[in-house]
Formats: C-alpha cells, structure tokens, sequence
C-alpha cells in the first residue's frame, strides 16, 4: 500500500497546478479556437462563418500582414540591441575589475521599471519638439536629422528596437555573464598563453561555449516579440503608429477583439500567432538540441 | 508550563472581534439601507470634473440613502473597450455617459439601456431640454437618452492678439482661410497646431466635416454607413482630403502631427507656440483652467465650394443613460433628475463654458467664448455626426488612417484608396 502511495504521489502534486493550467490556460485557448470560427462581437449571438476569419487574416487583411512583418523586423533589431548588446556587456563587464559588478547593476536596474513608464519616458526622449534625441542633435548642429522618431513610418520599428534594447539588456548582460562565470578560467588562460588575442578568446572560446545560452536568449527574444505589447500600445499612443506603421500582431489582435468588436476574428488572429510562434519555436529547439558542446 | 502568549493572543483577538462586530452593527442599518449608484463615464478632468465632484456630493448630501461609485475612463478607453467590458463581465454600470448617435443605438439593439420616455414625462422633465436634443438621444422614436450637452467636435480657435497685431479678421471662405495661414506663415508663426497621436480623431473629424462640406450631408452619412455605390476614392471624398493635403504642403502645421497627441497640441496653443487649433467645444473648459489669461477666439469651418450645408456644424448631443438591468432605476433617474436640474446646469455652464441641454441655462456662463458656441450651434443649418460616433468603429478609424496619411503628405488618392482596402470586408 505504501508503494501505491509512494506511486501516485508525484502526481498529486503536480495536481494543483496542472488544474490551474488546465482551467487557465488550456480551456480558454480551445475556447478560443472555437470562437475563431464565429462572427461574434463578443456579445450577443455567435453566427458560425467556418474558415472565412482565416480566410480573411490571410488573404485581404493587409493591415495583419503589415503586423506581422512589423514583429519579424522587432525581432530582428532586438536580436542586436537586447542579445548581442546583453553579450557584449556581459563580456566587457566579466572582469573583476573595480566598479564592474555596480555597473551591472546598473544595466539591469531598467527592468525593474514598469513597461508603461519606459514606453512614456521614451516618448518624450524622441518627441519631435522638446525630446532628448532632437535637441542632441540641434546642439550639435545636425538639425536637419532631427525628424518624428515615432511618427515616422521608416524609424519607428527602430525606435521601440532601442528602446526595447535599453530595457532588456541588461537581462541578456545577466543571462551571458553567468554563461561566462561557468566557463572554466583556464581555458581563457591557455590561449592567452597561446598568444591568442582577447578578440580570438572571445570569438574561439567563450562564444562557442556560450552556445547553449545563446540558444535560449534567441529562443526567448522570438517568444518576446509577440509578447510585446505594452512598448508599442504607448509609444504609438495606442493606435498603432501613423496608420498602422508600428502596428504589431498583439495590438492588432487587441482593436480587432475589443475595439471594433470582432472577437471571432481577433480570435483567429492569435490562433494563427500561436501556431507561428509554437511551431517555429519547436523547430527552432529540435535542431538546436542536435549539435552540443561539451566541455 | 502554561504558554501565557497564547493567553494574550487570545484575548486580543477577542477585543478586535468585538471591535468589529460594534462596527458592522453601526454600520448595519448603513449598508442595509445604502444604495450604490455605479455611475460610468469619461470624465477624467478638466473644469467638467470640479464641477462633477461638487454636483456629486452635493447630490449624496441631499440623498444621504445613495451613494455614487464613479468608474471614470479616458475617452478613448472608454469609448473602445471600457464601457462594453463592464457590460462583458456581468457588472454594468446603473447609470453611465454615452455619446449620442450610433453608440446609443449600438446600446439600444444590444439591450443595455433603458427606455425613458415614461420617466421623462413625469412632472414634464422632458420640456426642460431644448427640443434640438432629442434627435442623437432617441432610437426607433423611444428615448434612451437624457441630453446632457453639445458638444462641437470641430472648430478653429485662434490667438485673437496675434490676429488683432497683423489686423486679420475671421475668415468666411476657404480661400480666406488659406491666405490667412500663409500670412502667418510669412510672419514666421506656427500657423495650426495640431495633435493627432494614436487613433487620430481629431484630424479625423475635421476632415470628416470637410468630406460633408464638398459633398452634401446626405452622401457623407452614406458614405460612412457604407452605402452601396459608395467608395472612400469617389472624386468629392479626395477633393476633401486635398483640402488638407494642401495645407500639408504649404506647411501650415506644426512638425510632427501624428506624434504628438490633442492635449499637447492644446497645450502648444495655449502656450502661443501656433495661433491657430482646431478642436472641440471642450477647449473652452480646459482654457479656463489651463491658459486663463489666453485671449482667443473661434470661428467654424469656412465655406467651401461645394455640395454641403456650408452653414453646417460637426457635433453631437451627449448625455446619459440608465442600464436595462439596473436594479436601482429610481435611484438613477433622481440622480439623473439632479444633474440635469436646471440649477446644477447653471452651475456647470458657469464653471465650464460648456453648452448644456437645459433650458434656462444660457445666461449662465460667464466665459465669452460661450456666446460664440452658442451663436454656432443656433447658426448651424445642419449638424454632422463625428465618423467615430455617428458610425461603426471600424469604418471611422479607416477614414481617420486615410486622414493621419495625408498629415503625413501621403497622396489623398492612394490614402482613400487604403482605407477602401481596409473596409473591404465590411460591404
């Protein structure tokens, strides 16, 4: 009876939190998935339209395909300003030199501050008239690059990319710097010995046996891109940028469901995002997984 | 051994449980006897809001049996996702703010709000308004809607001592218009200021009431009801637009309209950054809180050579309505009854500017700017609806892109044509 016990146990206490997924997570996924194939306003009556929401995401809805290349092209800035500027930092700061460990905790201190109050400070560092960037550069005479950061359809991806970089950084600066701390230190010490230089150290040595990080950081920087909403519902003033220039997949899902009232089809729009992210995600591990390193 | 902390422990909780009992016993007749008003609206701030509270308590004071539980949400919030959520999740509210048009028949057909045609008629509340109210406010001939005021979505304010320093005088036609702006132009002012961050309404209704001007009142309310035979690239639409576009090119407005939002563009005139602003009646509400010393003035859209009602005037009666499923009716419509008693609309108009439904209320204020509102809305042959409550979302913020392009210097073709695209799926 005890080994009966001993059996079921584990399974016990998983319990809890498999009910809190299955009830909050789980059934209102597949509810939606449901919804997806109505018109419904999110009240009143469900009328069934089978495939036509889908139909409609990805055929004529330009503004949806716009959405989803604005999030492909976040994605590829935040690989540089939040993974490749969390590694450079991480390794820069690696050192145990005086002042470095508080200057981590400086690049980390931005996540602690809440997404609405950096999309509203940034806002007003790239106001055209009074923000930070324009009056730099009308300081030094450049002037003529002061432009409508947020405004303008050909910098305002960029502009949330920078932003999105200072706040989470210092996250990636985290993750790699205890990458390198596992790196045993005599590894780096041979190929200085070596005479390798501190460039062919990092490229030849701490980089490939940072691989395992690297995989996740990327991992979690797709995941994060269609996340992020709450940087872009500021910064563009919630209507998305200068018709729909910042608009992405979040925000559109957010008006189609609750602005205009097409939950059916806001539905089907993160049916669609979800198997995206699920499938390339997925993908992404499984090949990943294949090649390691071992040191 | 005797666990004397247990002892002390024990017997403070004993004197809270009493605490609280004495308390709730207080109380009880309080709470059993208290009704809770929840009264949804988006006023936020401003002069309205001071005048709110005082209205408020003044009412809870005369109603000591009532109290109100306001949930205030910003306009846009409100107007989008805020008031249909309370309804979603089962906890609408008694008593609530709605712009009248399309968004009291969207309550009407969806079943939230409640007939007040019987109410209205006891003690003749309903002859204290102006009859011009009733129109937004009334669905299939039944009232929903108790008038609350005007408000003029879209006219053009202006620096009356900058005026007054190069002799202009207010323009009548479009042209005049024109020749103003490039006046000031030379002059080196701003000549508009403009905000119109996120979904853009407020270009968007200027441009609407533009697209009424140069094609008749009756075609712009088929347009955006999306009429067959309509389309947002008839020759009229883009005409309208190219007004604008216009504008746009000779440099008219201040850098950067789609980034900065109404309040900032507010605040630029205010602070005599541009001379002229084009915005709502509500302007008059936030000057005598925010720019008392401002002297500034207003004048409607002028005419334009085309189909419209040049006289027309973009606006709409707001007011508020009582949930279907209220169980405190009573109690609403005596709060309802207070706000828009004649003496509380006094107090309003005064602290305000603002125009009230209410007769007997417009002698009341004390802003000259009221006059001008006043001299508006009676000059007005014809009212037009605002796209974004006269008409379904989704239709209004496709016009409203189609308009923050071409503040953008987008051709107003290849812009009406986008918003076209855009609605597609809803013809």
């Amino acid at each position: 009876m005890q080994r009966g016990i001993d059996r079921y146990t584990p399974y016990l206490f998983v319990l809890p939190a498999l009910v809190i997924f299955v009830l909050f997570v789980l059934y209102p996924a597949l509810d939606n998935f449901r919804y997806s194939f109505f018109d419904w306003r999110g009240f009143g009556p469900m009328e069934w339209v089978g495939w036509a929401n889908y139909e409609r995401a990805l055929g004529s809805d330009g503004i949806f395909h716009l959405a989803f290349r604005n999030n492909i092209l976040y994605f590829l800035g935040t690989i540089g300003s939040e993974v490749a500027f969390g590694l450079m930092i991480a390794f820069l700061l690696s050192k145990p030199l005086p002042l470095f460990s508080g200057l981590r905790v400086l690049f980390f201190t931005p996540m602690v501050l809440s997404m609405t109050i950096i999309g509203i400070l940034w806002s007003y560092i790239y106001h055209p008239q009074i923000g930070l960037i324009n009056s730099l550069l009308a300081a030094v005479g450049q002037q003529d690059a002061a432009r409508a950061w947020l405004g303008d359809p050909q910098t305002i991806i960029a502009a949330v990319v920078i932003t999105s970089g200072w706040t989470y950084g210092g996250f990636f600066m985290l993750l790699f710097y205890a990458g390198i701390k596992r790196i045993p230190a005599a590894l780096a010490e041979a190929a200085r010995l070596d005479g390798a230089s501190e460039w062919k150290i990092f490229t030849l040595v701490t980089f490939p046996l940072l691989r395992p990080i690297l995989v996740i950081a990327l991992l979690l920087c797709w995941t994060g891109s269609f996340k992020a909403f709450n940087l872009f519902w500021v910064m563009t003033g919630e209507g998305g940028g200068p018709y729909h220039s910042g608009e992405i997949v979040a925000t559109w899902i957010m008006k189609q469901a609750f602005q205009f009232s097409r939950m059916g089809y806001g539905a089907a729009l993160a049916v669609i995002m979800t198997i995206v992210v699920v499938v390339s995600s997925t993908a992404y591990l499984l090949y990943s997984n294949r090649q390691r390193l071992e040191y | 051994m005797t666990y004397e902390g247990g002892t002390i422990v024990r017997t403070i909780g004993q004197m809270l449980f009493i605490t609280c009992l004495l308390i709730l016993l207080a109380a009880g007749p309080t709470l059993a006897d208290a009704v809770v008003l929840d009264f949804a609206h988006a006023t936020t701030g401003g002069a309205w809001r001071e005048a709110l509270t005082e209205i408020i308590r003044e009412f809870e004071e005369s109603h000591p049996d009532i109290t109100i539980r306001e949930n205030a949400m910003k306009d846009e919030i409100y107007e989008t996702v805020g008031l249909v959520s309370l309804f979603h999740a089962g906890t609408p509210p008694d008593v609530y703010f709605q712009w009248g048009g399309w968004l009291v028949e969207r309550d009407v057909s969806e079943g939230w709000a409640a007939k007040l045609d019987e109410e209205l008629a006891r003690d003749s509340w309903k002859d204290s308004f102006s009859s011009a109210a009733w129109d937004d406010a009334t669905v299939g001939g039944e009232i929903y809607m108790v008038p609350h005021g005007m408000d003029i979505t879209n006219l053009v304010w202006y620096n009356a001592d900058i005026f007054a320093r190069y002799d202009l005088q207010e323009p009548e036609t479009w042209e005049e218009f024109m020749d103003l702006c490039q006046t000031l132009k030379d002059a080196g002012y701003t000549p508009i200021a403009a905000g119109n961050k996120g979904v853009g309404w407020p270009m968007g209704n200027w441009a609407g009431h533009l697209v009424s001007r140069v094609i008749g009142e009756s075609a712009y309310d088929d347009l955006l009801k999306l009429e067959e035979g309509t389309s947002f690239s008839d020759p009229g639409v883009v005409e309208a637009l190219g007004l604008l576009a216009d504008m746009v090119d000779r440099g008219f407005f201040n850098i950067g309209v789609n980034v900065i939002d109404a309040s900032e563009a507010r605040m630029s005139f205010f602070m005599e950054q541009a001379v002229m602003h084009p915005i709502g009646s509500w302007l008059v509400s936030s000057a005598r809180r925010d720019a008392p010393e401002l002297n500034y003035a207003g004048f409607d859209t002028p005419a334009i050579d085309g189909q419209g009602d040049q006289s027309s005037m973009i606006g709409l009666t707001v007011g508020y309505m009582i949930a279907a499923d209220s169980p405190h009716f009573d109690e609403a419509a005596k709060f309802l009854r207070h706000l828009t008693s004649v003496e509380m609309q006094r107090y309003r108009v005064e602290h305000t500017g603002e125009i009230s439904a209410v007769r007997g209320t417009g002698d009341a204020a004390v802003d000259p700017r009221f006059e001008l509102l006043v001299d508006i809305t009676e000059a007005a042959g014809t009212t037009v609806a605002p796209p974004d409550t006269g008409y379904e979302l989704e239709v209004a913020y496709a016009f409203y892109d189609a308009a923050a392009k071409v503040m953008d210097g987008i051709d107003p073709a290849q812009a009406l044509q986008e918003a076209d695209e855009a609605i597609a799926h809803l013809r």
